[in-house]
């Protein structure tokens, strides 16, 4: 007889066995890229600020991008960018009933999450 | 309007501003990359025209509403314990009118 005792069953919380469906990829990734663009806005309006305000401040911001964690951190809010942008026309489309059926809403979802990825590639050629 | 009505407030408002958003991030980078700012006069002169200051506002505007409904549905969503969210919430809501009133000061 098959044992369904509730204690023998399989649970399947290693995070290397679940495998999660691709649309839930992209919403998660939307979540987290929303989180990383909340936290960038601080730098985005102090860059804003500096660069306005003087020829020296315009020098010092575009100056900070020879730095490596700074570009480092722009590929990472280039990725955020592209995903979340991306990824919220997918949901506003959805919103309207554009791409609800599951073939389509799995290659949107395949492509805001290869587009994410597009978006750090812009980011690499914009810095070189 | 009634509290009932917030959560179709806040839904609504997600919607309208990331659609501004949307439209002015691919003004913005479509602009920088058809005439790149060469110099502090170029970049202080484009940014201070009126339509662009103007633009400019409306977007932090944007922002800063959106990043609200945002963060607070993933705080609601992922923070149990009462207080602990409270805190989170204030926080972020008393970052985000800093932020706008840093915003407002610089445009």
């Amino acid at each position: 007889m098959k044992n369904n005792n509730p204690d023998t069953r399989p649970v399947y919380l290693d995070l290397r066995r679940i495998r999660q469906p691709v649309t839930a990829i992209a919403s998660i990734g939307h979540r987290i890229s929303g989180v990383l663009l909340f936290l960038s806005i601080p730098f985005v309006i102090w860059m804003l600020e500096h660069s306005l305000q003087s020829p020296q401040g315009y020098r010092q911001v575009a100056a900070l991008f020879d730095n490596g964690l700074v570009e480092l951190l722009t590929l990472v809010i280039g990725w955020a960018a592209a995903h979340h942008f991306f990824a919220g026309i997918r949901f506003l489309l959805l919103d309207i009933d554009i791409g609800l059926e599951l073939e389509t809403a799995r290659k949107s979802a395949t492509a805001v999450n290869a587009l994410g990825v597009v978006g750090v590639l812009v980011a690499v050629v914009i810095l070189l | 309007m009634s509290w009932r009505m917030s959560g179709l407030k806040s839904w609504l408002l997600q919607r309208v501003s990331a659609v501004y958003l949307a439209g002015f991030l691919v003004y913005f980078l479509f602009a920088m990359m058809v005439s790149p700012p060469s110099s502090y006069a170029d970049w202080h002169g484009w940014m201070s025209s009126s339509a662009m200051s103007l633009a400019t506002a409306l977007f932090f505007v944007a922002l800063l509403g959106h990043a609200w409904v945002g963060i607070r549905d993933v705080l609601l969503d992922y923070i149990k314990p009462f207080p602990l969210r409270l805190a989170l919430l204030v926080l972020v809501a008393v970052g985000l009118v800093v932020m706008a009133l840093w915003a407002i000061r610089i445009l």
